[in-house]
């Protein structure tokens, strides 16, 4: 209870009374009577305002949104006690959150049951957020008794990142699970690519025969065609804050996290088993699974990745190869810092396949920068350094994709990984 | 924000009533008073209201002493309810709906006028009482007042207070914690 205005009142009465009497100046002491007055009269209409009791409750028109989709938030406060006479609501927003229109703060009166409603839409940035409750100013007319509380209308809030279907992305890891999938085995069986040529055994399908190279060695042969099967698949996200630079390194992340949802849908779609890693102040890492609710599990893991800072996770030869499956297939997503070339190729080097997708922070904030003699040499030098960075991950067996963020993921996607080399 | 803008002018023009419209180079030290309380409700800072109201009650308790009584006790009723309209614009009434704000405005400024009324009656009364009373009989009354008025707010602060509220040890924790 606040109770500030009143306390600097009576003191005021007391300094005036006792210098009054203590001086013997009644004058004094007269000149506190109004005040005394003032102070006793509305203190006294005040505590009639006995403490509010107050409920809110809270509606979000998603609990579970895009990111760049409208959110419709309602806020509802119900009086259930006395009449509350000057009544200060806010409704916190999320500091990531854009306000397109409506109230989330407003000063009113509430009677006894009277509601009072905050509506308002706002666009957030990619994340979870727990939205607490209603922060409560209540206080009378003139000010002499207020309250602050904050009423809980507690609701979760997750906004996914968007992604792209990645479809024509073939992968090859040395290792490959039992059942079928997209990921090229190395083995013969059904399949759609072309492995080899036998000589026929009974048992074999009439139409599989290879008549051409029959009739060239007068043996029956048939086709075979490579099995394609699911495989284990780790994405690993780099949240290395080192790594996100620029004038807008969040904006960078936002397109990192994009292209690892993409993958790591495109990668679910296959069949294949897919496990996430977030790579950055500590390992956050998600198991590998199948199937939609699996995906689910990493777009909300994805939606809470945030750049940290460590010493131990500085570079990325500290990528805990014991949580991969040997053989497996890792999809790096990393802007890449100097020397991570070398740490990837050490990685491929161990019989993982490994590809890297690399967010391009120069193409981002080209336009930003304007027009001019240093832009374009600046554009130039990043352009000579990226395709020797190109060079290095090539010859480290690395399959690298930089992405031009101003384009779709999808078509750059399937031009770089189509074929296996 | 206006309102408490006038009522603090008209506080400091009583009290200049008050002392016969003086010239003394040392009374304009005195524009101090308004300035503060302008400065407050222009600001909507609470310290600054707090404060412009002590010193405007202050240059009327010098006015009391030295001048005309009658005027001082308006220029004390005027600085109350200055003081209210200062701290009801710090309320932000902006946010609300236009009618209903008015409608509280209103209640306000009607409840600080009655307020201050009411005290600029009970003081203009009181000194127009002629009782003769003992020194110590005075300061007796004076303590049992303080000490009623301590009492009530005790009384009114336990029954309007948090209440309710659990005191002590209260771990959330069920295991033994020893």
């Amino acid at each position: 209870m606040d109770i500030g205005k009143a306390r600097a009142e009576l003191v005021l009465v007391a300094l005036l009374l006792g210098v009054g009497i203590g001086l013997r100046m009644p004058a004094l002491a007269f000149v506190a009577l109004p005040l005394a007055v003032h102070l006793l009269g509305g203190f006294a209409l005040a505590a009639a305002d006995r403490r509010p009791r107050l409920a809110a409750s809270r509606t979000l028109t998603a609990s579970r949104a895009w990111e760049g989709e409208e959110i419709e938030v309602a806020v509802n406060v119900t009086n259930r006690g006395r009449r509350v006479e000057l009544l200060h609501l806010r409704d916190p927003v999320p500091s990531e959150a854009q306000v397109l229109g409506g109230t989330w703060e407003l000063v009113t009166d509430l009677g006894p049951g009277e509601a009072a409603t905050l509506a308002y839409r706002i666009r957030v940035r990619r994340g979870v957020y727990d939205l607490a409750g209603v922060q409560v100013q209540a206080r009378d007319l003139l000010g002499f008794v207020g309250w602050s509380e904050e009423v809980p209308c507690p609701a979760t809030l997750t906004v996914l990142p968007r992604y792209e279907r990645l479809q024509g992305v073939a992968l090859a890891p040395r290792r490959t699970l039992p059942q079928a999938g997209t990921a090229r085995s190395r083995r013969p069986g059904s399949g759609v690519e072309f492995f080899g040529c036998r000589e026929y055994r009974p048992g074999d399908e009439i139409r599989r025969i290879n008549w051409k190279a029959s009739a060239r060695t007068g043996d029956l042969v048939v086709t075979e065609y490579e099995e394609e099967r699911a495989a284990d698949v780790a994405v690993v996200l780099d949240v290395r804050e080192a790594a996100y630079r620029g004038e807008n390194p969040l904006d960078l992340l936002d397109h990192a996290v994009r292209g690892a949802a993409s993958l790591v849908q495109g990668f679910l779609a296959g069949g294949n088993r897919v496990g996430l890693l977030l790579y950055g102040a500590y390992l956050d890492w998600v198991y590998p699974g199948y199937g939609r609710r699996h995906g689910e599990r990493l777009l909300r893991k994805l939606a809470r990745a945030r750049p940290g800072r460590s010493e131990v996770f500085a570079e990325l030869r500290r990528i805990p190869t014991q949580l991969l499956p040997a053989g497996s297939q890792i999809a790096v997503v990393s802007p890449l810092l100097p020397g991570d070339e070398e740490d990837l190729g050490a990685l491929a080097a161990r019989g993982y396949r490994v590809m890297v997708l690399v967010p391009d922070v120069t193409t981002m904030e080209r336009e930003s920068l304007g027009e001019g003699p240093e832009v374009e040499l600046a554009a130039r030098i990043l352009a000579l350094e990226r395709r020797a960075l190109l060079a290095r991950l090539y010859a480290a067996q690395v399959r690298p994709l930089v992405w031009d963020v101003r384009y779709p993921l999808a078509p750059q996607a399937r031009a770089a990984w189509r074929r296996i080399r | 924000m206006i309102p408490a803008l006038l009522g603090s002018v008209g506080a400091y023009l009583a009290v200049w009533a008050a002392l016969g419209f003086t010239r003394e180079p040392l009374w304009w030290a005195s524009l101090a008073a308004p300035l503060v309380a302008g400065l407050g409700a222009v600001l909507r800072h609470r310290g600054l209201l707090g404060a412009g109201l002590y010193l405007q009650v202050g240059l009327a308790a010098a006015a009391a002493v030295g001048g005309n009584r009658t005027l001082a006790l308006g220029a004390v009723a005027l600085a109350a309810w200055s003081w209210d309209m200062g701290n009801l614009a710090r309320a932000r009434l902006g946010l609300g709906d236009p009618r209903r704000i008015r409608r509280l405005v209103l209640a306000a400024v009607g409840r600080s006028t009655g307020l201050a009324l009411a005290g600029l009656g009970v003081g203009l009364g009181f000194s127009s009482l002629r009782v003769r009373l003992p020194f110590w009989g005075v300061v007796g009354g004076v303590a049992a007042s303080w000490l009623a008025l301590v009492l009530l707010l005790r009384a009114v602060g336990r029954a309007y207070g948090l209440g309710g509220e659990a005191r002590g040890n209260r771990s959330s924790s069920l295991r033994f914690t020893g």
